[in-house]
């Protein structure tokens, strides 16, 4: 891994900056009973321009931003890439309930977000409560008002879609109301791949007019909705796609080493699945098997991983089927 | 501590000045250009693990006192983890990671 973007603050000009610090204390079955994050390096102040700069640089073809930084700082990352007409692919990583509302933030100041078709951000991976606080914070701050956003939510051509819901995730979780959260969601994050712990990861992504899964038999138990809209409707909405993976492994809890660091591990195995060229709803299953070797390993990130890689590339070299 | 163990072993010039808005990259023969670029924390983690004899019955530390415990250090941090878990997936792939650590290390 590539530490020259580590950026050591000093300490003249940066007084009382500390090195982050998180303390996690955890009961006799390694369960976490309360744990204490010192973030404060990433929020006491803003480094917009500098930030503008490495991503310019990097030219990455995809940008991971976690939700540790400021609202400020987070938005800066997003619109670099715009600025640098950088082709980058932005996700999103929520880290708590707390923080993942930074996204979608208060602050009428900030360059705004955009919606699909051209989404500031394309992929996110909160958990189920994760999710809701993003949903709620957006409905709280306005997000849900434009009409740009409307525009898109009305091209998914969602009529009665309570059944498709129950049918496509389970009665319980259509009444938790995390398939209606993700959908208001989607306009502006049009991949969404919601943790939900022993019950799998639920996918859902807006389907471009020409994507071939619309069309492909394979996978139409997946499509949610098709959209009515006018075929050249600026929104270019053909649909959308909703998807449950169920575990990949039951683990059992004397095989239970830490949870630490199992979530990341997820996104890090999807995302460097994504930048060598792969398909979201292929990689699904072989992120949960990252993060069940995570899951049995006292590291935060299982040393292990090389294991899956050949896997990881071979499903990445599959087109959409 | 790999990240940053790693990086004094290179012996890569880390201190940026807060003006020099530069991120120095001593070695030529590494280019700018990343696959992944990932913009988030690393910390620090101390995990304590509560060691009672009767993680049946009391599993739980107690409050408002000391509790024998197994604490033990690592480095984490979200972004350093996403990071991590992408390099060691894909061994061709090149992984940046983008963070702030302090003069206390």
């Amino acid at each position: 891994m590539d530490t020259s973007l580590v950026k050591r603050l000093d300490i003249k000009q940066n007084p009382g900056a500390r090195t982050a610090q998180y303390v996690a204390v955890n009961d006799a079955n390694k369960n976490l009973v309360m744990a204490m994050a010192d973030m404060g390096i990433f929020t006491a102040q803003s480094f917009s321009a500098h930030w503008h700069e490495v991503v310019s640089k990097a030219c990455p073809r995809w940008l991971v931003v976690d939700a540790n930084w400021s609202d400020v700082d987070i938005r800066s990352f997003v619109r670099a890439v715009k600025d640098n007409n950088n082709t980058a692919q932005v996700a999103f990583e929520p880290v708590s309930l707390e923080k993942s509302a930074r996204l979608f933030s208060r602050s009428k100041s900030l360059s705004p977000l955009s919606v699909f078709p051209d989404a500031s951000i394309q992929l996110a991976s909160p958990n189920q409560y994760e999710l809701k606080a993003m949903h709620d914070a957006a409905q709280a701050n306005d997000y849900f008002e434009s009409q740009k956003w409307w525009d898109v939510l009305d091209a998914f051509g969602l009529r009665g879609a309570r059944d498709k819901f129950v049918a496509l995730t389970s009665a319980e979780i259509t009444d938790t109301g995390i398939p209606q959260q993700i959908i208001r969601l989607l306009p502006y994050i049009p991949t969404i791949v919601t943790k939900m712990g022993s019950k799998g990861a639920l996918l859902a992504s807006i389907l471009p007019r020409d994507d071939p899964k619309l069309f492909d038999a394979a996978h139409e138990p997946y499509i949610l909705s098709r959209s009515n809209s006018s075929p050249d409707h600026y929104t270019q909405v053909g649909g959308v796609y909703m998807r449950m993976f169920p575990i990949v492994e039951t683990v059992a809890e004397q095989d239970v080493v830490s949870v630490n660091g199992v979530g990341d591990t997820f996104l890090g195995v999807l995302v460097a699945g994504l930048a060598q060229g792969g398909k979201v709803e292929n990689l699904v299953d072989v992120a949960q098997k990252g993060a069940v070797l995570t899951l049995k390993s006292a590291e935060s990130v299982s040393p292990q991983l090389g294991e899956i890689e050949k896997e990881l590339r071979y499903l990445s070299s599959l087109g959409s089927r | 501590m790999d990240v940053l163990l790693r990086v004094k072993s290179t012996g890569q010039k880390l201190v940026i000045s807060h003006n020099d808005n530069s991120a120095k990259n001593e070695s030529p023969s590494k280019p700018d250009q990343a696959d992944i670029l990932v913009a988030g924390s690393v910390a620090v983690d101390l995990s304590c693990d509560y060691t009672s004899g009767n993680a049946e019955s009391s599993p739980v530390p107690n409050l408002h006192t000391s509790n024998p415990a197994k604490v033990s250090q690592s480095i984490g941090g979200v972004g350093r983890n996403v990071a991590l878990a992408a390099h060691r997936v894909n061994s061709e792939g090149k992984v940046k990671l983008c963070t702030l650590i302090g003069d206390d290390l």
